[in-house]
């Protein structure tokens, strides 16, 4: 049920980027009792696995040396952008924390405190690999001293990152807004994983 | 957020960084995307590139509201645009150019065949946020550049003498950030020149005249030279001393008979640049601003070009107002009733008086008498650029004596002014005189 339920999840909350899925929309029309044999005989050959598995299998990735963006919409449709500072997985249960400066993105997290949805992309230069991770019932914590040392591998990484792109370590740190004046650590269960990398086949949720 | 003018962003679109959009599906989903390309448009729209029908795409036509990101690519520091959609072009220049670049940036990449545009999508900026980083500030030449290609646009399309004045002033003052200008059009048997429009002074100044070789515009007149002052300085200060010299050099000269210059009455710099064809004065853009070294050699080479097109336009549309102007219209119109103006004419400078008060003088002054003598004596109200011009008591010496630039001084004297006489244009080299009172006339010498 876990399986299928990720699959009913990213329907709800619409395609990701890349193309619309037609199968995906073939399963939707089914009814709820036949959902998840449909959904299970479809996996089967594409092996769907648990969301706990998906992380795991992406951890080394969403880890490593990427860069982070998230946004959130406001009630109204008004959608704002965050950059990361760092950020951290847990499969069991599956728990995404993406720490952010709070100066930087208070219209972000007052949007944020009210909706709790997220979305949070993962890419890495230069060749535009990425990764979105969509998820719900987020939380707003202070970082702890984890994260403050989560944060500052984090800005080595990104050092290297931008370094790709012909930005030194001097504006690397005014590109993050360091020193922080305080972090805070966005905890959310992601409900759909989807790869971005450019090509027919952007967007397409992993499973 | 601030005031929308992307023109000192347009760094962030250079470079390698990829910028970022947010959008948000009609349910409120977020959804969170790099952009391979983004596109100044013009100060205040954007254009994405659009390469795949994804959810972003789905998006923004659910809702057409997102964020996008730009990070500088030399300093680091970023911007946040609130963007609104509207519309995707799949043809065109817009299309075109980004399509080129896309090939480029995928070439780069090698992602030839992955990388495609299916269209320029097309937002409107809505608000700018520096999140973090230095200011960015533009560089002066960018925003000539940038106002210069909308002025000379604006030059072009203008179809007739006055239209091309009020192209130039607005575009000197709106694109290219000026905060006070004029343009004068010269008068070279009187070796003045007179004003034909201003912007950004309280009063047009309209038929302020400076006398050749008086002041910044009248060396720049005399010497067909820019002339670029980057400080107050007495010496080519307007206002009085402008008064003073005209008096000095001009014993004949009636103060009561001048217009005042709309000057700044501390004008810390100057620029004065002639307009010239064809080895012949047209006339002189004229800039000034409160603060100290505010002109740049930007400035003067962007104000320049201005003065060149507008010397092209000048000659083209000068010409055109001389042609097909032959037929004069017979018709004599019922006269208006009510207290009569009183208009006097002094044949020595052909100072024109309505009601005592002063109108103009010189040529424009002639002009004028002509029309309302004609049309006291035999009923006519619609008069030709050719008529004029082959009136020998009028004065005019040739095709060069900005006939045109007489007549929008004149038609803009009377509307300012608005005792009941007014002069319109009603085609290429044709005017009407138009009365609202029945006229009065009384000639001295």
């Amino acid at each position: 049920m876990i399986t299928t339920s990720f699959v009913f999840t990213s329907l709800r909350n619409g395609a990701p980027d890349g193309p619309r899925r037609g199968r995906g929309q073939v399963v939707h029309q089914e009814k709820t009792q036949e959902r998840t044999k449909v959904a299970v005989t479809r996996a089967s050959a594409r092996a769907v696995r648990s969301m706990s598995t998906l992380l795991a299998e992406q951890r080394a990735f969403i880890e490593g040396d990427i860069i982070l963006h998230a946004a959130v919409a406001d009630d109204e449709g008004v959608p704002f952008i965050a950059i990361g500072a760092g950020c951290r997985v847990a499969t069991r249960p599956p728990r995404v924390t993406v720490l952010v400066a709070r100066a930087q993105t208070q219209e972000f997290l007052a949007v944020l405190a009210a909706t709790r949805r997220i979305a949070v992309e993962f890419g890495r230069a230069p060749h535009h690999e990425s990764l979105q991770i969509k998820g719900e019932d987020c939380a707003i914590e202070e970082a702890g001293a984890e994260d403050l040392r989560l944060a500052a591998a984090y800005r080595d990484k990104l050092v290297r990152q931008l370094g790709l792109l012909g930005l030194g370590p001097a504006e690397t740190e005014i590109y993050l807004g360091l020193p922080y004046a305080g972090l805070v650590a966005l905890c959310f269960t992601p409900t759909a994983i989807f790869q971005q990398k450019p090509g027919p086949q952007a967007g397409q949720p992993l499973v | 957020m601030s005031a929308v003018d992307l023109t000192p962003l347009r760094d962030y679109l250079d470079g390698g960084f990829v910028a970022v959009l947010a959008t948000a599906a009609a349910d409120g989903t977020p959804n969170v995307s790099v952009i391979s390309d983004v596109r100044y448009v013009d100060e205040r729209h954007v254009a994405l590139s659009f390469q795949f029908f994804n959810k972003t795409h789905a998006n923004v036509r659910e809702n057409p509201r997102a964020c996008l990101q730009l990070t500088h690519p030399v300093t680091g520091a970023r911007q946040h645009l609130a963007l609104r959609y509207l519309r995707t072009e799949t043809e065109g220049p817009l299309f075109e150019a980004m399509k080129a670049k896309l090939a480029g940036i995928a070439s780069h990449v090698g992602m030839t065949r992955v990388f495609r545009l299916r269209g320029a999508d097309v937002y409107e900026v809505l608000a700018l946020r520096q999140v973090v980083g230095p200011s960015q500030r533009c560089a002066r030449s960018e925003v000539l550049l940038a106002g210069l290609r909308d002025t000379l646009a604006a030059l072009r399309a203008s179809d007739d003498v006055e239209a091309l004045v009020d192209a130039t002033l607005a575009a000197l003052h709106e694109r290219l950030g000026y905060s006070h200008c004029m343009l004068l059009s010269a008068d070279a048997a009187r070796e003045r020149v007179f004003a034909v429009g201003s912007a950004g002074y309280p009063h047009s100044g309209v038929g302020a005249e400076i006398a050749y070789g008086a002041g910044v515009i009248g060396v720049a007149a005399r010497e067909r030279t820019p002339i670029r002052i980057t400080h107050m300085t007495n010496e080519y200060r307007y206002g009085t001393v402008i008064r003073e010299q005209f008096v000095a050099t001009d014993s004949s000269l009636d103060l009561e008979r001048e217009i005042p210059m709309p000057g700044l009455a501390e004008s810390r710099s100057q620029l004065a640049m002639p307009i010239a064809a064809a080895g012949k004065l047209i006339g002189v853009i004229y800039l000034e601003s409160p603060l100290d070294a505010h002109f740049t050699h930007a400035d003067e080479e962007a104000c320049g070009i201005v003065a060149d097109s507008f010397a092209a336009r000048w000659q083209i549309l000068s010409a055109e107002d001389d042609e097909d102007t032959d037929a004069q219209d017979a018709r004599v119109d019922a006269l208006p009733r009510g207290t009569p103006l009183r208009v006097a004419h002094d044949a020595h400078d052909h100072s024109v008086f309505i009601d005592r008060e002063y109108l103009i003088k010189g040529v424009a002054g002639a002009v004028l008498w002509r029309m309302l003598s004609d049309h006291a004596t035999l009923g006519r109200s619609e008069f030709t650029n050719r008529e004029l011009r082959r009136d020998e008591k009028l004065g005019l010496p040739d095709f060069a004596d900005n006939l045109e630039a007489r007549l929008v001084l004149l038609q803009r004297r009377l509307a300012e002014r608005d005792v009941g006489v007014h002069l319109e244009k009603i085609g290429r080299g044709r005017h009407r005189l138009r009365l609202s009172r029945p006229l009065e006339l009384e000639q001295s010498s």
